[in-house]
């Protein structure tokens, strides 16, 4: 009886710990937590090949038979009927009464390129000249036909429920790597189809949760993290302001010797101190004229994206773990499918390869993973004239950097490109793989709440080791 | 190549098809070869696949058994996993690991990665076929199926009928407090903070201070408490708590974001039934089953409908394209929130599997599952589009007079409709006999983009046409042979309405030459709202008619075209067609007139039962998956909270059974409602929990540290009549609740055992409010809807958003009235803790992080009621150090020291020094006492 009262109290004074003394004094115990992890071999066991994710979301789904995935049946075949049926709950109007659809040919033409001989089309011609370092994923699949599960899929590895997103996972997994700075930066996140669900941190606890720059249809250059400058001009004098703060903090503190009242006055440090380094990286203009150019931030096209890849770029070398960089809901091309794509490919291909580009020449490019991907695919049989429905059950993804096999692919699509065939890769199977390669066991990094373990894999997940380098 | 792949695929088909018979073919060669051959095959052509590609996962070796299956012995098929036997002997197309490797769409694909081949499927096939002969009888371990045992899971300490009390044992009694009275100061701050969320003013201060020294501690406390509990404060305070469980929210967030402009009556209900102490068994049952209950007046329903809102505002996938799949999800997101708020039980984990830590068979779950899926919560479709869903809304009459008046309305209405109708379909069948030369689209030349479509409800056809790419021209050609040359008339069909062009060209080349006609597409067409007749023509035996244009902006419909000759128009029509056309021109203007009167009726977003062929038990989802469908489970409640051997109640086939499940969790005898409310109540007083998992009472959640304690508020609060305030007036008054604060220290002990009073951070609301009351600028009328004013969508997919929901931060009025909408929480709340309304929380998470200090040191709203206070202060022209006295007095509930005031009267003298002018280096000095760690926290 007296051992079992013994636990009680240890168990709780741990988590007292751990529910209280947060901000500064959160990361401390969480650096704490993490070596305890280590030293009993459960969390983080293997060594890392990454220290930091870059992860490009294009929302709305690219259309994988008109990028990466090129299919010469289609134009044998454009204008045919599907020789199978196609995926249910899809807009009944691409189908005829026997749930078949028409194929429909893809605009551009595709080409091998680098030694590795990937096939890229033309929508992507800066991204085609880096084809030897990307390793492509062609047999994804998803759950989801609609935007909202499928983007909640992809953040968070669940379709329908509240989880936590891949990145407070992360920086639950791993903590900062630089005290003055959040793990998790999402720059312009998505405000639709779960909004901030995409890159909260559901019931871990609320810092691992994306700092958010804008949203996804907030002006680049506009975009900055909430409350970050002072709301006026008697702030000038903020930093006796802070002094004087400081000094009935710790008198206040002084007396009780409350760890909670501590955590008060290290997150008023820790805020001055983000106040001082983060506006200067958001401003980008002491930034060369080259390195704009290389994002392609001097033509109107590409420099929107390009200015959030080279914030990505930045952030990165400023020790964030996890940056996700987002598209605005633009590839959705159920119509106007050649506008469409090709006018969005245009505005990310170039800062894309720039940032690929970038982090090579700053020798970045060893330990950050680069991850592009999109919430589903599209359907290789047209959806009215010209434009194709969402497609879960088939799609392309491509990794970059760290950890992964470069001029590689993985897995491919069924003859049409609709169905993933062999070696088919869920997305959970995804999420598994880029914790392993930032060093962690997805089947160990877990929660528990409500009383239950909850991982970001949930009961899935398998690491594709044939694409690790 | 295309015949290798259709033929891939055409096998596929054919097999999951036709097995059956392709087997029975096979199993002739085989069969006869008796059982040593079988075993050959088995061992040759079986056993390589299983260990190859199944053991991974399947086995005891890998210590796997994904779906509760082992395939590494016969038992393991036999008793097969979630689904049951995995293997019928001699029936293919009922055994699961066939259906499975056949990709066939019925089950889990399997193996994951890629399809076996034709041969291996067409081997086990045949294996099963000849009766699954496998000689692994005693290899791997025992496998056995777990089984939940009820009765031993009763065992479990929260399952366990309550203890009961002697009179004489109070909370102190149990509680043992050991710390004297908190100060009047402290004291009286923590219990205006505690009962109504805002600070006490100057004058309550003194008046607290007075009985606490004339008389005492416990008496101020009583006198006050009373007091607290007769304004609409108190309401506004704990309605945020029970909020918090009831994840409410002002929109639906998920994958689209509308607005739920009704909810806000389920918000300002909470409110009112805390003030008005409805009793907390009443108040669940209103929210569970309000809608079914009897009742005495209008207004009774009314907030009983109003209650139910509860079971709606949950956050739905809307756009879900299979809805049987979206209402299951939807009964499971209601049924977690119900048993979480209420019993503290977390059922979702049994919708796939037996409940692994709690005694909960998925029995249960679908008994109860079953209960929500018999209820209405999506009704409809929005944006005329079937993949998206709306909601249920339900008229609320407040009186007999209204009732009548708004069924009087309606049925004067449907009878006008009806009319119309009828009258319409007479001059159809008059317009139908009209002969003519019909061309449908589809017989038309078409150049440019056009674009095929089913949306408009009228068409000839199959479908109509749409011009909506504009960047290049666009034409479309009808050609008629008439029978006979002529004059004519001609009619174009297109089902106008609002956004289409104003300006359609039609051309029409006809005998005498051409003409041109132009037709506004927005207007309905006057035959049949399709048919436009656009002029008599002069006609030989063809008639050409193209409709072209280029560059306008709004689209143009193009469907089929009619000649009607004039001969046959007057033969056929009857003179009284125009009469015909007139009583119903007359009519619609009749109902536009009415409906324009009509009477502006209240809405609720409130449940009730699905029609009677939606009602009824669910069958076993296997794994949760929608279309694994197993064994039919009759409604009920779980096994495991029961008492007294009582039969559980039994659900009338024609209802839902929410009634019965409401009775059933506020029954007196159930173990854990009453715990569980005490338990919250007692968390939010003392920071945290007698429980401290205040939201899971089961295995996987903490035990009571002070079981006694535990129980005998739950009695109290049972024999009270379930009065919350009761319970919340018990504890306040209690030695325990009043003594002083402890400070930190390592001996956590006695923390769990709730013999101390500790510092806790003041919640979101709570700081907000104060702030506001503190500057003289909180507006305390209550509110009602706070969205209307965002439209349809809270936030579009696009992510576009109501501007006024970028400035919540210029709102004045108390928290609990702030919009609520998913993924935009108003940031003075969501930067403190404020939970995520999608989850049920009872217990927020306290973080201390640099958002809230960059919030506190940065944002407008703070540094704007910083001036506010500092005016207010200043206004009367007293000394700086009255001032600072003043300040501490208000904002910290206490006295300045002296190095205090000194230190204070410095920093504002050192900043007007600096050419700072006096109100604005005061605001800055009020800022920094905002900034503090005291302010924040309560003690």
């Amino acid at each position: 009886m007296k051992q079992c009262h013994q636990f009680t109290a240890s168990h709780d004074r741990r988590h007292w710990l751990q529910t209280t003394a947060c901000g500064f004094g959160a990361l401390a115990f969480q650096a704490f937590a993490h070596r305890i992890a280590r030293a009993a071999g459960s969390g983080l066991d293997h060594k890392p090949q990454a220290n930091r994710v870059i992860f490009l979301f294009m929302h709305g789904g690219v259309s994988q038979v008109d990028s990466f995935d090129p299919k010469p049946a289609l134009s044998e075949y454009n204008g045919k009927k599907l020789p199978f049926k196609g995926i249910e709950n899809l807009d009944v109007s691409l189908k005829d009464k026997a749930g078949y659809g028409k194929l429909l040919d893809t605009t551009w033409k595709f080409q091998q390129y680098g030694e590795s001989g990937a096939w890229v089309s033309e929508l992507w011609p800066h991204l085609a000249k880096h084809a030897d370092d990307l390793c492509f994923i062609k047999s994804m699949h998803t759950k989801g036909t609609s935007h909202g599960q499928a983007v909640s899929m992809i953040h968070t590895g669940n379709d329908n429920l509240l989880r936590p997103s891949v990145g407070a996972w992360v920086s639950y997994g791993l903590g900062a790597e630089n005290e003055n700075l959040p793990a998790f930066i999402s720059i312009t996140p998505p405000a639709g189809h779960g909004g901030t669900r995409n890159y909260g941190s559901a019931f871990l606890p609320a810092h691992h949760q994306a700092t958010a720059l804008g949203h996804s249809s907030s002006k680049t250059e506009d975009a900055t993290i909430d409350y970050l400058q002072p709301a006026d001009a008697h702030s000038a004098h903020q930093h006796r302001q802070l002094e004087m703060l400081n000094e009935i903090n710790k008198k206040h503190f002084g007396k009780s010797r409350d760890p909670q009242l501590d955590g008060v006055i290290r997150s008023y440090e820790l805020a001055a101190r983000m106040q001082g380094v983060a506006p200067e990286l958001i401003d980008i203009s002491k930034e060369s004229k080259e390195t704009r150019e290389l994002y392609g931030m001097d033509r109107k096209e590409t420099s929107s994206f390009g200015h959030r890849c080279l914030l990505a770029r930045r952030f990165c070398e400023a020790g964030v773990r996890y940056i996700q960089v987002s598209t605005p809901y633009v590839w959705d091309q159920h119509n106007n499918l050649v506008k469409g794509h090709t006018k969005n490919a245009l505005s990310v291909d170039k800062p894309i390869a720039g940032l690929l580009e970038d982090l090579k020449q700053r020798g970045m490019f060893d330990d950050t993973l680069v991850v592009w991907g999109t919430e589903f695919g599209r359907t290789p049989v047209a959806q009215n004239k010209n434009g194709r429905d969402h497609n879960p059950a088939g799609f392309t993804v491509w990794l970059s950097g760290a950890g992964v096999k470069a001029g590689f692919s993985h897995g491919s699509t069924d003859e049409f490109g609709y169905f993933a065939q062999d070696d088919k890769v869920h997305m959970h199977d995804l999420h598994a793989t880029i914790l392993h390669i930032l060093g962690i066991d997805h089947k160990k990094l877990t929660y528990r709440y409500a009383g239950r373990d909850f991982r970001l894999t949930d009961v899935y997940g398998e690491v594709v080791r044939d694409i690790l380098a | 190549m295309w015949d290798a792949m259709s033929q891939t695929k055409l096998i596929t088909i054919v097999l999951s098809a036709f097995f059956g018979v392709g087997a029975i073919t096979a199993s002739n060669v085989v069969a006869s070869d008796g059982r040593a051959t079988q075993v050959d095959f088995f061992e040759t052509t079986i056993r390589p696949v299983l260990v190859e590609h199944c053991y991974e996962c399947h086995s005891a070796e890998a210590g796997e058994a994904k779906g509760g299956l082992r395939l590494d012995s016969k038992q393991g098929w036999l008793v097969g996993g979630d689904s049951g036997p995995a293997i019928i002997p001699g029936k293919p197309d009922e055994s699961h690991v066939l259906l499975a490797i056949n990709y066939s769409g019925d089950m889990s694909e399997m193996p994951p990665k890629s399809r076996l081949s034709s041969k291996v499927i067409r081997d086990f096939t045949q294996w099963i076929e000849d009766g699954a002969v496998d000689p692994r009888e005693d290899e791997g371990s025992a496998v056995q199926k777990r089984v939940i045992d009820i009765e031993a899971g009763k065992k479990f300490w929260s399952f366990q009928p309550r203890q009961t009390f002697s009179e004489e044992c109070s909370i102190d009694g149990l509680a043992r407090p050991q710390s004297p009275p908190a100060s009047a100061d402290k004291l009286v701050r923590r219990l205006f903070l505690d009962v109504i969320g805002l600070p006490p003013t100057l004058e309550e201060q003194r008046n607290f201070q007075a009985v606490y020294s004339n008389e005492s501690p416990g008496r101020a406390v009583e006198v006050f408490l009373e007091d607290l509990f007769g304004r609409k404060e108190f309401g506004e305070k704990w309605a945020r708590h029970w909020l918090d469980v009831a994840r409410y929210a002002d929109s639906n967030g998920s994958d689209f974001n509308l607005t739920y402009p009704e909810a806000w009556r389920y918000r300002n209900y909470v409110i009112e039934a805390l003030n008005d102490d409805l009793p907390y068994d009443q108040f669940l049952l209103e929210q569970i089953a309000g809608d079914l209950l009897p009742y005495d007046t209008l207004e009774q329903r009314n907030q009983q409908l109003v209650a139910t809102t509860f079971l709606m505002v949950g956050p739905k996938m809307l756009t879900e394209r299979d809805k049987e799949k979206m209402r299951l999800d939807i009964a499971d997101e209601q049924l977690d929130t119900i048993s979480r708020a209420t019993m503290g039980l977390t059922l979702g984990c049994a919708r796939c599997h037996d409940h692994k830590f709690d005694p909960i068979p998925t029995t249960d779950y679908y008994a109860l599952a079953a209960i929500l899926h018999s209820t209405l919560t999506t009704d409809g479709i929005l944006m005329n589009n079937v993949n998206i869903s709306g909601w249920k809304e339900t008229d609320l009459l407040i009186n007999e007079d209204e009732r009548q008046r708004l069924e009087t309305f309606r049925s004067k209405i449907k009878n006008i409709e009806e009319n119309i109708q009828q009258k319409k379909q007479q001059r159809d069948k008059v317009l139908d006999s009209v002969a003519g030369v019909l061309v449908d689209d589809i017989d038309a030349t078409r150049k440019g983009k056009w674009r095929k479509s089913t949306h408009r409800p009228k068409y000839v056809g199959d479908h109509y046409l749409v011009a909506d790419d504009q960047e290049s021209p666009f034409s479309i050609e009808w050609k008629a042979a008439l029978p006979k040359p002529g004059r004519y008339e001609l009619r174009v069909s297109f089902r106008g309405g609002k956004g289409l062009a104003t300006k359609a060209h039609y051309t029409v080349h006809h005998a005498e030459g051409e003409n041109q006609v132009v037709v506004d597409q927005t207007v309905l067409p006057s035959i049949d709202q399709l048919w436009q007749p656009i002029g008599q023509f002069e006609c030989d035996t063809h008639v050409v008619v193209n409709l072209a244009g280029s560059a306008t902006d709004k689209p143009v419909l193009a469907d089929a075209i009619r000649l009607v000759h004039v001969e046959d128009l007057e033969k056929d029509m009857p003179t009284d067609t125009s009469s015909l056309d007139e009583e119903i021109k007359h009519l619609e203007e009749a109902l536009a007139g009415i409906k324009k009167d009509s009477p502006k009726i209240p809405r609720a977003m409130a449940s009730q039962d699905n029609g009677s062929e939606r009602i009824g038990d669910l069958h076993i989802r296997i794994r949760g998956e929608t279309k694994n469908i197993g064994e039919k489970t009759p409604r009920g409640f779980l096994q495991v909270v029961s008492w007294n051997g009582a039969a559980q109640p039994s659900i009338p086939a024609h209802q839902s059974g929410r009634v019965q499940l409401a009775e059933w969790i506020t029954a007196k005898e159930n173990p854990l409602t009453a715990r569980v409310m005490v338990n919250r109540i007692w968390q939010h007083l003392f920071g945290r929990g007698i429980v401290e998992t205040s939201d899971n009472f089961g295995v996987r959640g903490t035990v009571p540290s002070n079981p006694e304690l535990l129980d005998f508020l739950a009695e109290e609060f049972v024999n009270s009549n379930w009065s919350v305030k009761s319970v919340i007036r018990k504890i306040i008054r209690s030695k325990a609740y009043q003594q002083a604060v402890t400070e930190f220290s390592e001996e956590i002990v006695e923390r769990v055992q709730f013999q101390k009073q500790y510092r806790r951070p003041a919640p979101a609301e709570t700081i907000r409010d104060s702030l506001l009351a503190l500057s003289g600028k909180l507006d305390g009328e209550p509110r009602d809807s706070v969205v209307s004013e965002f439209g349809m969508y809270a936030i579009e997919s696009n992510g576009k958003r109501h501007v006024s929901l970028g400035q919540t931060g210029k709102l004045r009025q108390r928290s609990v009235y702030l919009p609520v909408v998913r993924g935009a929480i108003p940031p003075s709340l969501a930067i403190f803790d404020f939970p995520n309304p999608d989850l049920v929380t009872g217990k927020r998470a306290t973080t201390t992080v640099p958002a809230q200090a960059l919030f506190m040191m940065n944002s407008p709203f703070v540094h704007e009621m910083s001036h506010a206070l500092s005016l207010l202060l200043l206004q009367n022209n007293v000394t700086i150090e009255k001032s600072i006295q003043q300040l501490y007095r208000r904002v910290l509930i206490r006295q300045a020291g002296h190095d205090e005031v000194s230190k204070g009267k410095k920093y504002v003298a050192e900043l007007i020094e600096e050419g700072q002018p006096l109100e604005q280096a005061f605001a800055s000095f009020v800022q920094v006492l905002f900034c503090s760690a005291e302010f924040r926290f309560i003690e």
